[in-house]
């Protein structure tokens, strides 16, 4: 009984300490190198990546990754060829999810597809003067202060997911004909899918100014912080990177100096944690 | 890389403090054809609801931002970096008001806001952490352009943002915000830096004459 009793009094000590004073609470695990959970601060919270979750659509997956739970649907659509944008996409969330967060997802993706550093855009070509229009319905069920990584993960393996059936127009048209929509013919039965350039893969870092530190400047790296973790520090550190260590996004901003030391280590995380997302992407392209 | 070249240098800064009677301080902050005024109004009263106990309450609006990308360097380096280099604890219970209104666009906002901010609390005589400088580079067909109009920014496959606070050791001064929007490598970013420190150097150095001309001005009165 005893025991009991004194486990419970110092969880509440410690319960009590976080809520009181959460600097120096957290300060104790990660001036050590450990976050409160045991996860080492250079260790990223495991993903969990399913696709084909969505039988009505052509292409879907669902992504937990950290705190983070995100579905994405693709629908396609058939249309004349046209210089529209080929993937359209719209975000929603659950009321616990912050706008600003879904507002800087919008934004980011906005960018990167624009770039079209997903896959090539001439995938996209149907023949006969036609083109598919991927339509994304990304939903963001929870978030732990980011979203933008189980985002980018599930809207890659949305992507890995999608099965283009064949198209076909009966009548031999010349190029500039006009084309009726109505007499084009889907084969379900005939698939391909899309040859990803890129998995861009979304990471965010915190530098840490521990309490004992002698200079502002003198910061731990902590990769995939917590909510909890993010309110401590305002030094934060985004970055999308894809292959050939090629950066797509990168911003920064605090009151540490952003060192070359510090950036090398956030480069090898980024690096690390890019090999991981694509190899597990592409062992689920695989199955 | 070695082949990269550089192209163009800092436009012509022009900066006139305290130009609004009205404000507690000011500055007219011009890069080029890019015109930024900030005005700064406190440390003066706050509304019981919004008083912090421990720290002054520092509020920053920037007007007329309309597109999404701005308003998105807005929230994050903007705001965050005036917001950190203001020393909050020495006027608690109190608000500092600063609006930051863009008068006209060439180039990046960001950058331009980010001086005028500067000068602004130097003229406000607000006491800071540390000053600070933004720096815009552009990188397109192997060369980089150092503070790029809006023509150069649109041709440009990467744009870097670099905001640095002074320092003994680092040329130029320690990196304490980047914002960098693209396609490039890391190489491409470390070159795009080392040009954005030699023109960081200079904008200091423009802060300091600026501001002794402001403190001769007032000594001249006095005197």
């Amino acid at each position: 009984m005893e025991t009991t009793d004194s486990n419970l009094l110092s969880l509440a000590s410690g319960e009590l300490l976080k809520k009181f004073d959460p600097q120096k609470y957290f300060d104790q695990f990660l001036s050590e190198g450990v976050y409160p959970d045991g996860r080492p601060v250079s260790q990223f919270r495991e993903s969990n990546v399913k696709t084909s979750v969505d039988r009505e659509s052509d292409g879907s997956s669902y992504v937990q990754q950290g705190g983070a739970c995100v579905s994405c649907t693709v629908n396609l659509s058939v249309a004349i060829s046209s210089s529209e944008p080929g993937v359209l996409f719209t975000i929603e969330s659950l009321g616990s999810v912050s706008e600003d967060l879904i507002t800087d997802a919008q934004n980011f993706l906005d960018r990167l597809l624009s770039k079209n550093v997903f896959f090539d855009i001439s995938q996209l070509d149907a023949g006969h003067n036609l083109r598919w229009t991927l339509h994304l319905k990304i939903m963001v069920l929870s978030s732990d202060g980011f979203i933008m990584d189980a985002l980018l993960t599930a809207v890659n393996a949305a992507f890995m997911d999608t099965k283009f059936p064949s198209v076909f127009y009966p009548e031999i048209t010349e190029e500039d004909a006009t084309i009726d929509l109505s007499k084009v013919k889907i084969n379900r039965e005939k698939i391909s899918r899309l040859t990803l350039k890129d998995t861009p893969v979304y990471s965010v870092y915190v530098l840490y100014n521990s309490w004992n530190a002698a200079d502002v400047d003198e910061c731990i790296v902590l990769c995939d912080p917590n909510k909890e973790i993010c309110e401590l520090t305002q030094n934060r550190c985004e970055i999308i990177i894809g292959k050939n260590d090629l950066i797509y996004e990168m911003s920064y901003a605090g009151k540490s100096a952003l060192t070359e030391t510090i950036l090398s280590e956030i480069m090898i995380c980024a690096k690390r944690r890019y090999g991981k997302i694509s190899e597990g992407l592409n062992k689920i392209r695989a199955r | 890389m070695s082949n990269s070249r550089i192209k163009g240098k800092l436009r012509t800064l022009r900066c006139d403090l305290g130009f609004l009677k009205r404000a507690d301080a000011s500055a007219s902050y011009e890069q080029g054809k890019a015109i930024v005024w900030c005005s700064i109004n406190g440390p003066g009263d706050v509304m019981a609801s919004k008083r912090l106990t421990m720290k002054m309450l520092v509020e920053i609006s920037n007007r007329h931002v309309n597109d999404q990308d701005t308003k998105k360097l807005v929230d994050t380096l903007v705001n965050p970096i005036v917001e950190h280099a203001i020393e909050r604890t020495k006027n608690p219970r109190t608000t500092l008001v600063i609006t930051l209104q863009e008068m006209n666009r060439d180039g990046e906002y960001a950058p331009v806001a980010i001086n005028s901010a500067c000068l602004a609390l130097l003229d406000a005589g607000i006491e800071m952490r540390y000053i600070f400088c933004a720096v815009c580079i552009s990188y397109g067909n192997g060369v980089f352009t150092v503070d790029p109009d809006s023509v150069a920014l649109s041709e440009a496959e990467a744009r870097f943002i670099f905001i640095f606070k002074p320092s003994i050791t680092d040329l130029g001064g320690k990196v304490i915000g980047c914002d960098a929007s693209g396609v490039y490598t890391m190489e491409i970013y470390k070159e795009a830096l080392n040009y954005a420190r030699h023109s960081a150097l200079k904008i200091f150095d423009f802060y300091r004459v600026k501001i002794q001309e402001k403190l001769a001005a007032s000594l001249r009165i006095a005197g």
